[in-house]
């Protein structure tokens, strides 16, 4: 079994879907709830906070509230436990804040080392011969999408994208999103805090799953 | 300095599958709508355009539909520190590759050391205990080190420009405090699940 090349680049976030107010989210607001420390939002860097969006850089994390949307995103996974325990603090602390959905992302670039493993992962995600071979010369995949429903206590869907990489040539950009979609949004914060609380440690890693399932049935399978 | 002259625009993206010499798409327009869906979304390079001391970052577009969306995020590029980048993920331009992490709580506290239980997962039994240096935890966070605080403890390469270099980092955790239904619903739970275990405690019966 090999092992998955290091990622050039990984990212994590959480997005929030409902009512809110980006006004609040000022690097002090934060400090004075208790979820980042002085040192933290000293560093910060605000880019705007206005009634209609808020846009604040944080050492470890970035942070974009519109009215209808939270996320806060990072680059660096050894920081997931700093977002997960931001969100919590923030969906504890604005217990009322109605929300529709939240979502539970990761995202990867990875090198294909050398464009034949490169297409031979576009040609098994969307074979061209049964169709689009026939209908165009030399068709290229720019982006598949997967879903599937999620049921249980926290039902939604579970979207998956792989397209090539904008970062890295020959590369791929695997995604994950794990989204919950709340049945009522009135009372639905502490509904999204459990949902964090028990999906986090698998939906950050969602994406490299994929990522591993792809490079081994597509590519190693065939080396061995 | 100008913060006008802004332009909108879509931009073209050569499609790198199948063969690369003929997958040339034309035009994509990257709509995004933020407030139908709770993905994220790859920022291309191309989705930015910069002006001499300006840069506008193209967000989101529905310009039909749904006007109220329209949004152009200003950066002022003489503002950016060195090395400084887009789309905001956090200030510092590093990555991390985890080799191993750990969940802990604190037991108690010494002068330059403290006493946790650690575990990988909820699984993970037996857990491990470990005598920490208070020195390995970052001075801003030092107050935190008391009896039951939580933290995570990674170990792994830190990735900026290049350079790979080993670290340790313990952060302890900023979450809610228990409330008083969550600390009653765990000894409701722990009660049963005692009941069912069959365990008596060994002080009820030394006294018997």
């Amino acid at each position: 079994m090999s092992q998955l090349p290091d990622p050039a680049s990984e990212e994590i976030s959480v997005v929030l879907v409902g009512s809110l107010n980006p006004a609040i989210f000022h690097p002090e607001w934060f400090v004075r709830q208790g979820l980042l420390s002085l040192g933290e939002a000293d560093r910060a860097e605000t880019v705007v906070i206005s009634p209609q969006v808020a846009d604040v850089r944080f050492p470890d994390f970035g942070l974009q509230v519109l009215p209808g949307r939270l996320s806060v995103r990072t680059s660096d996974v050894s920081k997931a436990p700093r977002i997960h325990d931001l969100i919590i603090g923030i969906l504890t602390k604005l217990s009322h804040t109605p929300v529709s959905a939240a979502g539970l992302n990761q995202s990867l670039h990875i090198a294909t080392e050398g464009e034949e493993n490169w297409h031979k992962i576009g040609d098994a995600l969307a074979p061209k011969g049964l169709i689009w071979g026939k209908l165009y010369e030399r068709p290229g995949l720019l982006n598949i999408s997967i879903q599937s429903p999620r049921k249980g206590s926290f039902p939604g869907t579970t979207n998956i994208t792989v397209q090539p990489s904008a970062l890295i040539t020959p590369g791929v950009m695997v995604t994950s999103n794990i989204e919950f979609r709340t049945a009522d949004q009135v009372g639905s914060a502490p509904k999204v805090v459990e949902f964090v609380q028990n999906e986090w440690s698998t939906a950050i890693k969602e994406a490299t799953q994929v990522a591993e399932l792809i490079f081994s049935e597509i590519l190693w399978q065939q080396t061995t | 300095m100008a913060t006008n002259n802004l332009v909108v625009q879509s931009h073209s993206s050569t499609a790198p599958y199948g063969d690369t010499d003929s997958a040339l798409a034309t035009p994509i327009c990257h709509h995004v709508l933020l407030n139908e869906t709770t993905a994220d979304f790859q920022m291309s390079l191309s989705d930015k355009f910069e002006d001499p001391g300006t840069t506008a970052t193209y967000v989101a577009e529905m310009v039909e539909a749904f006007p109220q969306f329209n949004l152009l995020r200003l950066t002022n590029t003489l503002r950016r520190k060195p090395g400084g980048r887009e789309p905001s993920a956090g200030l510092i331009e590093e990555r991390s590759i985890i080799l191993q992490q750990w969940d802990g709580v604190v037991l108690f506290r010494g002068k330059t050391t403290f006493t946790a239980r650690l575990y990988e997962g909820y699984q993970d039994f037996p857990v491990k205990r470990a005598e920490i240096e208070v020195e390995e935890v970052a001075d801003e966070q030092r107050d935190m080190i008391l009896a039951g605080a939580p933290f995570s403890w990674i170990i792994g390469y830190r990735v900026r420009a290049g350079t790979r270099s080993r670290f340790s980092e313990i952060y302890f955790r900023r979450l809610p405090a228990w409330t008083k239904k969550e600390i009653e619903e765990a000894e409701i739970t722990a009660s049963k699940l005692d009941e069912e275990v069959g365990w008596t405690d060994p002080r009820e019966s030394a006294a018997g």
